[in-house]
């Protein structure tokens, strides 16, 4: 009998040794790995049902429960899960917020902070945003990473979803180098069209909150971005770019309008109801703000979308088409994005290659709330969409230039 | 010292809660004065009514009111509140029946006490109703009586509430050894405010409960050792599968530590010493509460155990009146107290979720310092000085900071 025992171990033993022969050095996985968008991935989450049952009765609470998160073989523990979105949540198909931070302010997985489960409610054809952002990081913009991936709770399958990751300090970090400034994330509470808010700085505090560790004080945190405004809507016409460039960095912001325009984007920074999903992040150095572009599954709205929509009401965009040289800036942008959207057809192949990706995870998506005919409907128009906006683009920009 | 200017409505408060107590203790006074008359009959004596030597009577009314000295920049009606506002009414009937009957005023649940106790002999006495669970000197302390405004946060976080039971208690060995053993209906409260009184009577299944204290000393006039007395106690229930771990809040009502899954047996475990001598008086508890957490991990299986310690050591000096007697008196006093959170696996990484194996430890620690003036029979007043600190010794949490002290006084009526 012991001889028996013996003779499985050492068999046992032997196998384990040749396939870890076979399979050579170990490959440390990175949040590039996690971002790789050649595959729709698999996150996998472990919750107490009784959690997972209270999450979804209650999927407008923002209330966080204990969970353990398993993608591509990597564990992590004691994960904080937590119901997000505006519009999209659902207590069918939650859309989820992964804090790895949240139980301990040591947490990460693979050195991010969080992560976001986007449940693509909004999106009948569930590819609009990670094609949008993707088009951005083409272009240089700094715009999250997002690829797809099927949601299993408790092994059960919840659906297709995007993880995206999530504009914070970690995001700032990445992108620009360091995070010492104050990050807001924007809030949509009224029809915004960066006027004047006022001088009651507890005003601002709606619309931008802060997203930054830093415990500040109402003024440190909001009487820049009110001086801000004040000097996008007071500053002279002649002084208007130098005035303004000294609190907002003009090139960037240019260049993230200039592609949502292209885009299509209507609910963006020119939003149909004023100015949408942008994070806001003032350097502390130069004191000069930015925006990151966030929730873009409004873009790729229609071809024929105009390319200036929005852009009288909006006062920031207004005066700054005023100034020749920042409207010959945008238009500059805007050439860049149609060149980076046309050349060797990269906005139809990436439509394409994506809806070829997500369609069976897609089409398996029972909890989705449309049916897998309007799935095809909506991919087939992003498909003319993307063969017919680089020439209505180009008319345009001849047009307005 | 904190300049106090005190508004209208607060004076009006104040004012509100000494007429009250002086209507109240005016028919008392007033009886007095009958009393040689109606000595075979019914009488009031010194506040108490008499029928003979069969039916004893005694109500009473308490009032408190407090008021946060530091945080100088609110408006002062937002640092005064009441405390305590209380009427009861005690009794004995035909030398064998004690009863009380108490009710706070203005509460969601309003009933404290109302429970009979039959003397069949000195040794064996049978408590049946709502009463205190007998775990804890200071948490068995009346909230009147108490060395300072609030009890110690392990006291506060680790006792049970009140409950509905049957408790055999008694005194042996010529009163050496006092005991209190009893069966309560319901297992825990979910909320223990300060006062010890539960918010929620339905969670549950049933407790048993112990106290038994070893005084060697009691009232020595001419020795050293004026009282000395040690104490053990032990309650245990079955807590149902919720969020019902016990909590820990600073003074200012901030919870410090959040609520953990459970499900399973609470054990409790307390051992109590008190030693006076001359006009000092030290005394001290140490106290564990066990929570058991099965099927509470988030795969369903069993957690280790949720592990909360607390002690205090309290020392009171008598400066004015008879040291261990009742009356007008003096009293300054300092207390430290600690309260702590952990489990049962130290070992892998700590977290602070509601269903984390090693829950992250996390202390509080309190230095109190106070002064309490008895004026006289109805009216105290108290003044308490406390910095508390928490202790988060992995550093997973990010701990908002608390106020370093807090300076609470409080005037207290009663009859």
């Amino acid at each position: 009998m012991l001889r028996d025992r013996m003779s499985r171990t050492t068999v046992v033993a032997g196998a384990a040794l040749a396939w870890a022969l076979l399979a050579g050095p170990v490959h440390a996985q990175t949040a590039d790995d996690l971002f790789d968008g050649a595959v729709v991935h698999g996150i996998h989450v472990t919750m107490h049902s009784r959690d997972w049952d209270a999450l979804r009765a209650n999927f407008t609470s923002n209330d966080f429960y204990p969970a353990d998160v398993t993608w591509n073989g990597l564990r992590v523990r004691n994960v904080g899960v937590r119901s997000r979105g505006l519009g999209s949540r659902s207590g069918i198909k939650p859309g989820l917020e992964l804090d790895f931070a949240h139980y301990s302010s040591r947490g990460q997985f693979l050195g991010l902070r969080a992560l976001v489960l986007d449940n693509l409610t909004t999106d009948p054809s569930m590819i609009r945003e990670r094609v949008a952002f993707a088009f951005m990081r083409r272009l240089g913009i700094l715009a999250p990473r997002e690829v797809h991936a099927e949601l299993f709770v408790n092994d059960q399958s919840v659906g297709l979803y995007t993880v995206a990751e999530p504009i914070d300090p970690t995001f700032v970090q990445r992108t620009l180098g360091n995070a010492n400034g104050v990050l807001f994330e924007f809030h949509w509470v009224l029809p915004f069209y960066a006027t004047f808010p006022g001088e009651d700085l507890d005003g601002y505090r709606p619309l931008f909150e802060s997203r930054s560790p830093q415990l500040l004080s109402t003024f440190d945190l909001y009487d820049p971005i009110r001086e801000l405004f004040r000097t996008i809507n007071e500053a002279p016409a002649g002084q208007f770019r130098e005035a303004v460039g000294a609190r907002l960095d003009f090139d960037s912001t240019l260049r993230l309008i200039a592609a949502e325009a292209v885009l299509a984007e209507w609910d963006g920074v020119l939003g149909y109801a004023g100015m949408n999903n942008f994070y806001l992040y003032r350097d502390a150095a130069s004191g000069q703000s930015r925006l990151f572009p966030w929730d873009a599954d409004h873009s790729l709205f229609a071809a024929t979308y105009p390319l200036l929509a929005g852009a009288n009401e909006n006062v920031l965009m207004r005066r700054a088409l005023q100034d020749p040289v920042l409207r010959n800036l945008f238009f500059t942008y805007a050439a860049d994005a149609l060149r980076a959207a046309a050349n060797d057809n990269w906005l139809v192949r990436e439509i394409a290659a994506q809806s070829q990706q997500v369609r069976p995870a897609a089409r398996a998506d029972a909890l989705k709330p449309y049916s897998n005919e309007e799935l095809e409907t909506a991919l087939a128009e992003l498909a003319a969409f993307a063969s017919a906006r680089p020439a209505f683009v180009q008319a345009q920009i001849q047009q307005l230039r | 010292m904190n300049q106090l200017v005190l508004s209208r409505c607060t004076i009006h408060a104040y004012v509100a809660a000494a007429l009250l107590t002086v209507a109240i203790a005016v028919p008392a006074s007033a009886q007095n004065g009958t009393r040689s008359k109606q000595d075979d009959g019914a009488r009031w004596d010194d506040g108490v009514f008499r029928a003979g030597d069969a039916v004893r009577l005694e109500p009473h009314a308490r009032f408190q009111t407090d008021l946060l000295l530091t945080d100088q920049g609110e408006p002062i009606d937002d640092r005064f509140e009441w405390g305590r506002r209380r009427i009861g009414l005690d009794g004995e009937l035909f030398d064998r029946l004690e009863f009380q009957i108490e009710r706070e005023l203005e509460a969601e649940s309003p009933w404290r006490d109302i429970y009979g106790d039959v003397k069949i002999t000195p040794a064996l006495r049978i408590r049946a109703g709502r009463f205190k669970v007998p775990f804890s000197m200071e948490h068995t302390t009346s909230g009147f009586a108490l060395d300072f405004l609030e009890r110690s946060a392990a006291v506060t976080a680790m006792s049970p509430g009140r409950d509905l039971g049957v408790m055999v208690h008694g005194r042996l060995a010529e009163r050496l050894v006092k005991y209190e053993v009893g069966v309560f209906k319901h297992t825990d409260s979910v909320e223990v405010p300060v006062d010890g009184n539960r918010a929620d009577v339905t969670a549950g299944f049933g407790t048993i409960a112990g106290r038994v204290t070893l005084a060697p000393v009691r009232d020595e006039e001419d020795g050293t050792t004026r009282d000395l007395a040690f104490g053990v106690a032990f309650a245990r229930n079955t807590m149902p599968e919720g969020l019902y771990g016990v909590t820990g809040r600073a003074l200012d009502g901030e919870r410090f530590f959040d609520r953990m899954y459970v499900n399973g047996a609470r054990t409790r475990l307390g051992f109590e010493s008190l030693w006076s001598a001359g006009r000092f008086t030290l005394k001290g508890e140490l106290l564990q509460l066990m929570d058991e957490r099965k099927q509470q991990a988030v795969t369903g299986e069993d957690l280790s155990n949720l592990i909360v310690r607390g002690a205090y050591v309290t020392g009171v000096w008598r400066v004015v009146g008879e040291p261990g007697k009742k009356g007008t008196a003096v009293d300054v006093s300092g207390r430290f107290d600690r309260l702590a959170f952990s489990s049962g696996n130290t070992t892998d990484e700590a977290f602070t979720n509601p269903r984390a194996d090693h829950v992250a430890p996390l202390s509080q620690r309190a230095w109190t310092i106070g002064a309490t003036w008895t004026v006289n029979r109805w009216v105290r007043l108290q003044a308490n000085a406390v910095r508390e600190q928490l202790i988060d010794p992995l550093g997973v949490r990010d701990l908002a900071p608390i106020a370093p002290w807090t300076t609470v006084m409080r005037l207290q009526f009663g009859l």
